[in-house]
């Protein structure tokens, strides 16, 4: 479980709109065209259709065998969120290293890479060159890594913090090259005239510097014309993010399982910084979408109050044989709010795969489940396949 | 999980004079992590660390039988029954030509048991001997029936991976699932006592439900170690098939697990039928009206549909299991068609 709120709300949500549109006898595409007012999902509906092949799509109950096929679509909600409490150092050494400094953690998301990033491309240098430090409550204060926030807290700082530290190298280099600071370009490793007549490397450059360093620290500056709200520390950015996922699935009618056979997840979040990064999390966004839909459940025992299935072997998640086919759609979404112009990508890729899960598990037999996670018991038991008629939904 | 003194067992002998007692008479005697004291056999060690690592019993010394040579064959004897050692793994029995070409339905069932990691390390006899899942009966919480206390918890619980046929007094599913194809052929276990005297049982019999004993769920003896499993020779015109349906496909225990082996005459008639269910009961399930449902008739999609109806006549499930019988009804139907041939 994750994207807390959301995915349950969405889950909810989603189905009503697409009971609402088979009530209406409209697509539920076109139906969302008509009453939602994002212009960044309207794109995406149309770009992810047309990838996945809605035109596909059948009534319910289309396949003759046990073993039913469906297409279903949800979209996602979730804000553009920023932790304003976020800084970082950046330092340039005489001996031409350059080091980033921040308290934010990466707990698997790579946000060290996209730091390091940031930096080199600010500098004219490689990402492997730049040092990253992070994790150390001794460094400026780094975002809290939730809420899909870290990479649009903290990555402005970062370049600004840069884009400083460099002007100060510039003006120590100056002289060396004869040409004023602001007539100096940092590319390809090297500092440089604008004209490219005269150039020192870097390395060169930095042992100009009078001291053993620049160092510089920057936070998080509110987004350009402001958010659309703010408190404390936790502000919104005043465009939230779109996010639209659609999914194939086949049930099997006799033993009520759902397997999910292809996910289209047509996903944006501002200014695409690293895809390769952005792809994983997309995936796991998606796997744990499929996993709330399919097998997630805490088990709670009503007459004793302990957790049953306090490990992996029974809290059951989605493993190697249940992934399935996953494509991503990057929406590109320039707005130039910050100095990197990235939003969130993990948790709105998470939000749309349950109820994109459910509305194909419609699509596919013609019954709905209410409930979560769709079991074997749920599905049959949706499907009034269970003697007794009873068990769970 | 508590220290405990180690003996690799180079030989029978050795293990045998080790003296080792049951996990389930450990347990009954002092649940919880005061079952100590005890010497504990171990074969791929999987059951063995997961009862130790939940608190539910501390071995004084454990001794390890994977280093015993003979333990670990699959040799045909004259006349073409199959003995398979105690020490051979799940791969292996998946894997291995002969068991696939004569026993499908156990490579079947051994080959989608558990993961490739916990196959290439599971052993046939650990098997038949681990302890049941029920996440009552593994939780240091609860002193079930089955550990000694008073009550079944799962009764009155959350019972949605439980028995739907003979609970007397506990609703565990026998967890190997191995066991319900070897039960489908007949499939008899040789024991040898702390003496050396070898015996050779039925793994129908050997296999005790509730109502025989409610703290253990075979009747091996203390000191005693399974040596093997004796598959009968095949019967001209054997065909056997096995399914698992669990909620995933990977890492995951069955919800419901299908073996049949049928013994077709050269008119395509069933003169013989195997019908045994798995995760259903305490013990592997033989589903006698399928069976007789299906001698002397040709296999078809109707015989086969009306051998699952029977197979699941007379079932009692729990407030949260009864999903397993349309679940059972269609795997029993399939994997005759697939012994059949006609999947
Ligand atoms: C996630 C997961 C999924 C699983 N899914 C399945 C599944 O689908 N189907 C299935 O069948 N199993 C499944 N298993 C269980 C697994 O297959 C068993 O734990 C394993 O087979 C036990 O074999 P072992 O050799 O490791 O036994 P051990 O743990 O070494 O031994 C088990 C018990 O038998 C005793 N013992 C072992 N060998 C002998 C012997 N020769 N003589 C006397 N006593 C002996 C030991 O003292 C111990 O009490 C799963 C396990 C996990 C963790
Ligand atoms: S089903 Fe058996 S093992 Fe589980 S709680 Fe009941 S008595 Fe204990």
């Amino acid at each position: 479980m994750r994207a807390p709120g959301n995915v349950p709300g969405a889950y909810a949500l989603e189905q009503m709109i697409d009971e609402l549109a088979i009530r209406l006898a409209m697509d539920p595409l076109a139906l969302r065209d008509r009453i939602d007012l994002s212009a960044v999902r309207r794109e995406e509906r149309r770009v992810g259709a047309a990838r996945f092949g809605w035109s596909r799509r059948r009534a319910p109950g289309s396949d003759a065998g046990p073993v039913k096929r469906g297409l279903g679509m949800a979209q996602s909600y979730w804000g553009a969120n920023v932790n304003t409490n976020a800084a970082c150092e950046v330092r340039i050494l005489r001996d031409g290293s350059v080091e980033i400094l921040s308290s934010v953690q990466d707990i698997g998301t790579g946000i060290g890479t996209l730091l390091a990033q940031v930096v080199a491309e600010e500098m004219g240098l490689r990402p492997e060159e730049i040092v990253v430090r992070i994790g150390d409550t001794d460094f400026p204060a780094g975002p809290p890594s939730y809420g899909s926030i870290t990479t649009a807290s903290i990555t402005p700082p970062a370049r600004n913090a840069a884009w400083r530290a460099l002007r100060e190298l510039f003006e120590a280099a100056a002289p060396a090259l004869g040409a004023p600071p602001e007539n100096l370009i940092a590319k390809g490793g090297r500092i440089a005239t604008a004209d490219n007549a005269r150039s020192l490397s870097f390395r060169e450059a930095a042992a100009t510097l009078r001291t053993d360093r620049i160092s510089v620290v920057a936070s998080r500056a509110d987004d350009y014309g402001g958010f659309a709200r703010k408190m404390g520390d936790s502000a919104s950015a005043r465009n939230a993010l779109g996010g639209v996922q659609f999914a194939q699935v086949a049930v099997d009618v006799e033993t009520g399982i759902v397997r999910v056979e292809r996910v289209v997840a047509v996903q944006d979040c501002g200014r695409p910084m690293n895809p390769r990064q952005i792809e994983s999390q997309v995936h796991g966004g998606v796997l744990m979408g499929m996993s709330y839909a399919l097998c997630e459940e805490r088990l709670l025992d009503r007459r004793t109050g302990h957790v049953l299935n306090a490990d992996l072997e029974h809290y059951k998640i989605g493993r190697s044989r249940e992934v399935p086919e996953i494509e991503m759609i990057l929406l590109e979404n320039y707005q130039g709010t910050s100095a990197t112009d990235a939003y969130g990508i993990a948790e709105p890729a998470n939000v749309a795969t349950a109820p994109a899960i459910a509305n194909a598990v419609f699509n596919a037999i013609g019954v709905r489940a209410r409930q979560l996670p769709m079991t074997p018991a749920t599905i049959l038991a949706a499907l009034g396949r269970i003697p007794g008629g009873r068990a769970r939904a | 999980m508590k220290g405990f003194a180690w003996t690799s067992a180079p030989d029978l002998a050795a293990a045998l004079r080790a003296g080792s007692a049951t996990v389930a008479a450990t347990m009954a005697a002092a649940p919880g992590p005061a079952a100590a004291n005890a010497v504990i056999l171990k074969a791929g060690g999987i059951d063995l660390l997961d009862l130790m690592k939940e608190g539910l019993l501390a071995p004084q010394r454990i001794v390890n039988l994977r280093g015993i040579p003979e333990l670990g064959r699959i040799a045909e004897e004259p006349g073409g029954a199959l003995r398979i050692g105690a020490m051979v793994t799940l791969a292996q029995l998946a894997g291995d030509p002969l068991i696939r070409a004569r026993y499908g339905a156990l490579a079947q069932a051994a080959g989608g048991s558990a993961s490739p990691q916990i196959r290439h390390v599971a052993t046939l006899g650990g098997n038949l001997l681990q302890r049941p899942r029920c996440w009552y009966f593994r939780s240091i919480h609860h002193d079930c029936a089955r550990k000694g206390g008073r009550q079944c918890f799962a009764f009155m619980g959350e019972n949605q991976y439980h028995a739907i046929f003979g609970q007397y007094g506990c609703a565990i599913v026998h967890p190997s699932t191995a066991a319900t194809a070897l039960v489908a052929f007949d499939a008899s276990v040789e024991l040898v006592g702390a003496r050396g005297a070898r015996r050779t049982v039925a793994l129908e019999n050997f296999l005790l439900g509730p109502e025989v004993d409610l703290q253990r769920e075979n009747a091996l003896a203390p000191g005693e170690i399974l040596t093997a499993v004796l598959l009968p020779a095949p019967k001209p015109g054997v065909r056997s098939f096995h399914l698992r349906q669990g909620e995933l496909d990977s890492f995951d225990w069955p919800i419901a697990d299908v073996a049949v082996v049928l013994e077709l005459g050269r008119d395509g008639a069933c003169r013989r039928a195997g019908v045994v269910l798995g995760a259903a009961a305490p013990v592997p399930y033989r589903a006698r009206g399928a069976e007789s449902a299906l001698a002397g008739q040709r296999i078809a999609e109707g015989t086969a549909r009306s051998a699952a109806i029977a197979a699941l006549a007379g079932a009692t499930p729990l407030a949260k299991n009864a999903y397993k019988v349309p679940v059972f009804e269609a795997l029993v139907r399939r994997a005759i068609l697939g012994a059949a041939g006609q999947a």
